[in-house]
């Protein structure tokens, strides 16, 4: 997606972080982009680099320790990374928000859940005190809080965790950005809490027209929300494409694994297919497929390459080196 | 309870339990109010079967197995291992059951000493057995190799594991006395998705080997769906509804059931978004009265705001706490 229509494009992103001696590679060479009104999830497990490309597109890596190494992330024709802070202040929050997994840790526990909403428009804009107070209630109103005046007084350990996250969304909205980032927005609430929670996002997302950049570990949410979708592995994205080609016709072993590894009542009486080995550690960074080490299908070609993505028509890609020397023997 | 099996196929039966806890505050700490945790439930453990218990965050499924294991007293209802009552039995008496008894938690690094070795962690309990130096490291190396785990393991700090690695400390120690039900509660809630499988394939596969019963409670309705025989569906302290997985899957009749399943988001691209449950739990400081889920209820009548209901028989092993059934 390179035309007009995409909002956002990260392109070659490379952080690393490094506290005393050796560098832990946290997102090695990742490119995505998310197109106007789309939904786009980056799905992995821990220590993928999913959350740290994401705090990376809002310029909220700590350098030191961390450093942007390489990659551009180009939001409607700007380049985020060659932006100094001031500028980067213009967009952060105004232009692109977001939404972070435990609500409790990222509210001010001393200050009502009203001041809060307010800061968030304040710093962006100058509105006088009546028309502020409207502009929260009617956000509050929008992220379905009941008796919105009532809980403008409200602090955060008086709300449900549910309610809690609606506050943070009210939040990532305050300023009517273009994007929103949610990281993990769900993983710490009831399923039906969640549930909740992703019709409002893709309520929101409609009516106001905005993107969604989601973050996840759950291919549930995945496939309920999505349009597209990034699987990330140990800092790369190891396959893309619409959700439904993904889902249904995965080619990277990885992608296939994750599926394999899905407990549910149709599998019932079946060991589960699963991984084999762990999630690798933070530090060094591999020649050759990431996943090799756990790979079921890895040749030995795949301890030393890492090819380019193969292109299976409709954006749907998978970067594998057996999938690669098999096309290119054909 | 008038659920399956003839008694001596049930390993732990609960009868009408309840623990409230009290709560304190203002002058001279008075007791304000009480927690109903626990109130009133009725369950089975069959041998060599897994009882899931599902429901969402503080409907006291914890606090069951806590209940279960004795490490709180509860404060009326009964609980029978082997069909013998051991509610009321002293600390002294209750040592040589709880071996027969084990739990394993949902963090395991929370779960383990970080100053002990994996070996000393998992010689504690053979101590207790009293069993001798040379026999104990024998026995070490058997549970590392029951659960998946390399010899050198056992001179290893907790810290040196990764999580999934860690939950199988946690299942090698919980195994080293030899129980007959293990009672797992969230075991895998904080893993990633292809290390749960793993677990997931351990777990069942000791099941088989050393015919172990589990409780297993979990919020996680897809893994409830796969492992487990017989499951409880609770709310605010109640069992709503229990019965076989698949009972409890395809033909469940109470509301609370039907909307816990619908929210869980389909693996499938183009099935669209979950079905959200309205509100919240409410707190249960205050349950309201009649049913307890009758604020939620997209069903609800006049009767289910004032009256209370018992489990009751809706058909063959199955039981449903609705007055719409």
């Amino acid at each position: 997606m390179g035309d007009s229509n995409t909002l956002l494009n990260v392109a070659g992103l490379t952080v690393w972080f490094q506290a005393d001696g050796e560098r832990s590679w946290a997102v090695n060479g990742a490119s995505f982009s998310v197109g106007r009104g789309e939904t786009v999830c980056i799905v992995g497990e821990s220590g993928c680099g999913k959350t740290v490309s994401a705090l990376s597109i809002m310029g909220l890596v700590k350098t030191p320790p961390g450093r942007i190494a390489a990659g551009k992330i180009m939001f409607e024709g700007k380049n985020l990374l060659s932006l100094n802070d001031a500028e980067m202040q213009q967009i952060r929050g105004r232009r692109i928000a977001m939404v972070f997994q435990e609500p409790l840790a990222s509210l001010n526990p001393v200050f009502t859940i009203g001041d809060q909403i307010s800061e968030a428009i304040t710093v962006h804009e100058k509105l006088a005190p009546e028309a502020l107070r409207a502009r929260v209630l009617e956000l509050l109103r929008a992220v379905g809080i009941p008796s919105p005046d009532e809980r403008l007084g409200s602090y955060p350990h008086q709300l449900s965790g549910g309610q809690r996250q609606r506050v943070m969304i009210a939040m990532a909205l305050a300023c009517e950005p273009d994007l929103i980032i949610a990281d993990e927005p769900t993983t710490a609430l009831d399923v039906t809490i969640q549930a909740q929670i992703l019709n409002l996002l893709k309520s929101i997302k409609e009516d106001r027209g905005l993107s969604l950049l989601y973050i996840t570990h759950d291919l549930g949410v995945v496939a309920s929300i999505a349009d597209r979708v990034y699987v990330m592995y140990a800092g790369c994205v190891v396959e893309q494409g619409e959700v439904g080609d993904v889902f249904l016709e995965p080619r990277h072993p990885y992608t296939k694994g994750l599926l394999a590894s899905l407990p549910d009542r149709a599998r019932r009486g079946m060991p589960l297919t699963g991984i084999p080995g762990y999630v690798p550690g933070r530090f060094g960074r591999p020649v050759g497929c990431p996943f090799e080490p756990r790979c079921s299908e890895a040749e030995k070609e795949c301890h030393i390459e890492f090819p380019q993505f193969l292109d299976w028509g409709k954006g749907h890609m998978a970067r594998c080196p057996v999938l690669y020397s098999r096309e290119k023997r054909r | 309870m008038t659920l399956p099996g003839a008694d001596e196929n049930v390993l732990l039966k609960v009868e009408a339990i309840k623990k409230y806890f009290p709560v304190r505050g203002g002058f001279f700490q008075r007791v304000r109010g009480h927690i109903k945790a626990v109130d009133g439930v009725d369950l089975e453990i069959q041998k060599g079967k897994t009882l899931g218990l599902v429901g969402e965050s503080g409907c006291g499924k914890s606090t069951v197995a806590r209940l279960i294991l004795k490490l709180l007293e509860p404060d009326s209802g009964r609980i029978l291992y082997n069909q013998k009552e051991i509610t009321r039995l002293t600390e002294r008496q209750m040592r040589p059951i709880r071996r027969e008894m084990q739990i394993i938690f949902q963090d395991p690094m929370g779960a383990l000493n970080p100053r002990m070795t994996v070996g000393s962690v998992l010689q504690e309990g053979l101590m207790v057995l009293g069993l001798e130096n040379k026999k104990r490291r024998e026995r070490v190396a058997q549970l590392l190799y029951l659960v998946g785990l390399p010899d050198e393991a056992a001179r290893m700090y907790p810290h040196e594991f990764s999580g999934g690695q860690r939950q199988r400390i946690g299942i090698a120690r919980a195994l080293s006395v030899e129980p007959s039900l293990l009672v797992c509660d969230e075991p895998i809630s904080a893993l990633d998705v292809s290390i749960q499988a793993q677990i997931i394939n351990l777990l069942k596969e000791l099941q088989e080997r050393l015919s172990l019963s589990y409780l297993f409670i979990s919020h996680d309705l897809n893994v409830v769906g796969y492992l487990c025989d017989w499951c409880a569906v609770m709310y605010l302290g109640q069992v709503m509804e229990y019965g076989s997985t698949d009972m409890i899957f395809e033909r469940h009749m109470h509301p609370y059931t039907k909307a816990l399943l619908a929210s869980v988001p389909a693996r499938e691209p183009g099935k669209g978004l979950p079905i959200p449950l309205e509100g919240d739990v409410p707190s249960p400081l205050n349950p309201p009265p009649g049913c307890r889920f009758q604020g939620r209820c997209p069903m609800v009548e006049e009767r289910c705001r004032k009256h209370e209901i018992d489990l009751h028989e809706a058909g063959e092993c199955h039981l449903v706490r609705c007055w719409k059934v």
